[in-house]
């Protein structure tokens, strides 16, 4: 029903009438409209109709007082009572594990400026071709599409049986070079994020009941 | 010169703020008819609301030191409006339009005891119904309507007054305030028009 009533009175202007609150320029305005608008009219007295019925409503009888006992102002707050702390140690945790992959995949498909870290990570990303899923497979994943097509295969298939016992794990395997630094830390770096995470999560967990 | 109770007001509050937890329990008993109709108006749930009223108190009493120089109803207000806006986000919603088919005598947990004036049966009776028909267009309205047009309608209060409750500024008060109650008009004529006049005329 018109509410857009656009050359007519908006339902704000009847609403302040109500209320006495329009200046008494716009009050007049507003008034000699009424007396010749009949739709206008209508919506004006069903609002002023629907105000008295509101204050006509009964009143809700507290069931009992509400006053505080000793022991209420002791109990801290039960509600929502997880410490500042705690989300912000695991908002920035899941933060920085983000970034540790997202830095990590980015240097694994960069390889230009990057030579000697793709070489090594070649043997195990596409050692994951053909092993078997392991936790290791969920960073490297976009590192075997790019790194496979380079010319380090050769290598790479020597040493892809020496480093089959390498992926599961993180740490370095006697039989293959040693990866760089960098590389061993992202992996580090992502493991602590991860029990980091999960042990925040649990306190979250634990916060709430 | 200032009334009594507003110097009581102010020495009440002084006190509670130092730990008095008497002097904060008369502010209670002072207010809680005003928090407890509020927050039954805005949840439409009488259990709900007393629930919404202790926590709202207890948070009360808790912030007392963040109130400064301002009157302590509006305040307490937006404590109460706020902590019913969170009851409304984080419970599963009983479909609140139940109340619309439910009689007074099978859901007796969720109405409230009603406040009874001096008045005859059938005024009572009619009354209740206006009440309840004014309740259910209520929990059609979104929460931030509904808190304006119940803070002002239903308790009296100021734009500024209801300004200060909800933190917004007057103007948003007035647009909210109209546009609650042009939903609420529209609503009762479309499902009790004889509670309005153009029903009466043609």
């Amino acid at each position: 029903m018109g509410r857009l009533r656009s050359h007519h009175v908006s339902d704000e202007e009847l609403s302040l009438l109500i209320d006495g609150q329009l200046d008494a320029e716009k009050r007049r305005r507003v008034e000699a409209h009424l007396r010749t608008c009949a739709q206008c009219r209508r919506a004006y007295e069903d609002m002023r109709a629907t105000v008295l019925l509101l204050r006509q409503a009964p009143r809700a009888v507290p069931p009992r007082a509400f006053t505080l006992t000793e022991a209420d102002v002791m109990r801290p707050s039960r509600r929502h009572s997880r410490p500042l702390w705690l989300r912000w140690a695991t908002g920035l945790v899941a933060l920085a594990l983000v970034l540790v992959v997202a830095l990590d995949v980015f240097i694994a498909t960069a390889p230009h400026e990057f030579g000697p870290e793709i070489v090594s990570q070649a043997p195990q990303a596409t050692n994951v071709l053909s092993a078997s899923p392991s936790p290791a497979v969920r960073g490297m994943a976009p590192r075997v599409a790019v790194v496979a097509p380079t010319p380090q295969k050769e290598v790479s298939v020597q040493e892809k049986r020496a480093l089959a016992p390498v992926v599961p794990q993180e740490a370095s395997s006697p039989s293959s070079p040693p990866p760089p630094p960098r590389y061993d830390l992202f992996k580090w770096l992502e493991v602590g994020l991860v029990g980091m995470l999960g042990v925040l999560i649990l306190l979250h967990l634990v916060w709430r009941s | 010169m200032p009334s009594p109770n507003m110097r009581d007001e102010s020495e009440l509050i002084r006190a509670a703020k130092q730990g008095d937890v008497a002097a904060f329990n008369e502010l209670v008993l002072r207010y809680q008819q005003q928090a407890y109709n509020v927050a039954y108006r805005l949840l439409g749930d009488a259990d709900w609301a007393a629930d919404a009223t202790q926590d709202a108190f207890l948070k009360a009493y808790q912030r007392l030191h963040q109130l400064r120089g301002s009157t302590f109803r509006p305040w307490l207000l937006r404590i109460v409006t706020n902590t019913c806006y969170d009851l409304l986000r984080h419970r599963a919603r009983r479909p609140a339009q139940s109340l619309e088919a439910t009689d007074d005598d099978q859901d007796p947990d969720h109405l409230p005891r009603w406040q009874s004036d001096v008045e005859t049966p059938e005024e009572a009776a009619m009354r209740h119904e206006i009440g309840h028909a004014v309740q259910e267009g209520l929990l059609h309205l979104p929460p931030e309507y509904r808190a304006v047009v119940v803070l002002s309608d239903v308790e009296g209060l100021s734009y500024e007054e209801i300004s200060r409750s909800l933190g917004i500024p007057v103007g948003t008060v007035k647009s909210r305030l109209s546009r609650g109650r042009a939903r609420l008009r529209d609503y009762l004529r479309a499902h009790h028009p004889e509670l309005l006049p153009s029903s009466y005329r043609h």
